[in-house]
């Protein structure tokens, strides 16, 4: 009896000591994502997928972290990084000078183009930049799309998420979305409730830079995933995930 | 730098205001008529209404101001309502459905006997309603209908969903999205100062109704 309870204790202490050693060990990173197909969303599991969610992954196991992906508010995203929510954000994050100046930024590992959605009937009406004036535009507030729009005499609805500011072209209480180009394909393909309703079309918009946003001094971490970057582009990880996910064409050079 | 944000959010708050007056002023006598609905000898009057009130109870009124929006559009192709009229037609409704229910609890804590009192004291059924319940119900359901008129104050917050420019959004979208994050928190004294003016104006209300104590 007093045999058995000492083995019994010594099992519970090494299973403690195990859990200890393993949460000590539990030094993920917390990657800010929001949902944005095909670059961060969920899959049916519920789990997060997508380019960017697959690439962050591939990066940080080599580099020896977990990850945890954490929804964020795109509109706080420099306060919810500073605050230690998260400790990345890697959500096809366009490079703007405010961003250069708040936080740290990775290497440019995508390039990608804003496009507008329309209803099909009325896809002929726009065809450059000035066919937006006087119509109502519909952005993500805080994003690419609105700083694009800035100088723009449009009537400008700024939505929480850019599939909110896509329902309403849909909902006609807007005449067209400016979004990223990874989310006007996606939206416009087969299987999507826009499909054949909705269209994409290209204004003419500048190319944007994708990167990795850190907190700004986190250099150490930048560095070591930039190496890694370069790395998975070299042994073509990138290039074959970049085709999965539908988004080759926006790769560097 | 304080005194550029105050202003500026002012002018956010000026749309809170103006959304909570237009949905009391619009609410308040359409809860009655609800009541009056649901409180109908006609079940062809009270079983709709009943629906109605639980539908509206029952969805969050995020939910109800998306499909108000949204819906025309997307369902039927129609042209539906502007943002700012679409928010005072979804609040006002909701809030008639809550107001309705304290309405109904005012008049049916009335006790028969007053009804019966007046009848005995040779008064109109016009009279007894005016002079005898009307006052009573309404210092009964003055603490409940604070507490909504309360709540309303805050939900006024849920017309940035539709980009309404309510004093919350303003901060997000002047302030927080370039990273100042004060202003944020500043919107939360001018609900403060708003709803501690109210909450005197109902404890005064309260005052001056006691003199219809039963």
């Amino acid at each position: 009896m007093k045999k058995s309870f000492a083995i019994l204790m010594a099992a519970v202490t090494v299973c403690a000591g195990t859990a200890g050693l393993t949460a000590c060990n539990d030094d993920a990173i917390v990657i800010g994502v929001t949902d944005y197909e095909p670059m961060d969303y969920r899959d049916e599991n519920n789990e997060w997928v997508g380019f960017d969610a697959e690439l962050a992954t591939k990066v940080f196991e080599n580099l020896g972290y977990k990850v945890k992906f954490q929804e964020i508010d795109w509109e706080t995203k420099i306060v919810t990084l500073n605050a230690g929510t998260i400790d990345v954000i890697w959500n096809g994050m366009t490079v703007t000078d405010e961003l250069k100046e708040n936080i740290t930024l990775s290497e440019v590992y995508l390039e990608n183009r804003q496009y507008g959605l329309v209803k099909t009937e009325y896809q002929s009406e726009y065809t450059s930049i000035a066919s937006l004036e006087g119509k109502k535009v519909a952005v993500e507030a805080s994003s690419a799309a609105e700083n694009l729009i800035k100088n723009i005499s449009c009537t400008k609805n700024k939505l929480a998420t850019q599939s909110a500011a896509v329902m309403e072209v849909a909902a006609g209480t807007s005449d067209i979305a400016i979004v990223d180009y990874t989310m006007a394909k996606t939206l416009t393909s087969e299987g999507s409730d826009y499909y054949g309703t909705l269209v994409a079309v290209d204004l003419g918009f500048e190319v944007e830079e994708y990167a990795v946003g850190f907190r700004k001094g986190d250099t150490e971490l930048c560095a070591k995933v930039n190496a890694q970057l370069k790395t998975l582009t070299e042994n073509g990880f990138i290039l074959e995930l970049a085709r999965k996910y539908g988004v080759a064409n926006l790769l560097k050079g | 730098m304080w005194w550029n944000v105050t202003v500026t959010l002012l002018e956010g708050f000026g749309m809170t205001c103006l959304i909570f007056f237009l949905t009391l002023i619009i609410a308040l006598p359409l809860g009655l008529i609800i009541a009056f609905g649901s409180t109908s000898k006609f079940k062809a009057i009270s079983y709709p209404v009943k629906i109605l009130v639980w539908i509206v109870r029952g969805t969050p009124l995020m939910l109800q101001i998306l499909i108000f929006f949204y819906a025309p559009g997307l369902l039927f192709g129609w042209h539906g309502l502007e943002r700012f009229t679409t928010i005072i037609v979804a609040f006002s409704i909701n809030y008639a459905c809550y107001f309705s229910e304290i309405y109904r609890s005012g008049f049916q804590s009335v006790p028969r006997g007053q009804y019966e009192a007046g009848q005995v004291l040779g008064m109109t059924r016009r009279q007894i309603f005016f002079k005898v319940i009307m006052m009573q119900v309404v210092r009964r359901i003055l603490p409940p209908m604070g507490n909504e008129i309360i709540t309303l104050v805050k939900d006024t917050s849920l017309a940035r969903i539709i980009t309404v420019q309510e004093i919350l959004q303003v901060a997000f979208s002047r302030y927080v999205s370039k990273g100042i994050i004060w202003p944020l928190f500043y919107t939360g004294v001018f609900y403060l100062l708003f709803i501690g003016i109210l909450t005197l104006l109902f404890h005064y209300l309260e005052k001056r109704m006691s003199y219809y104590r039963i």
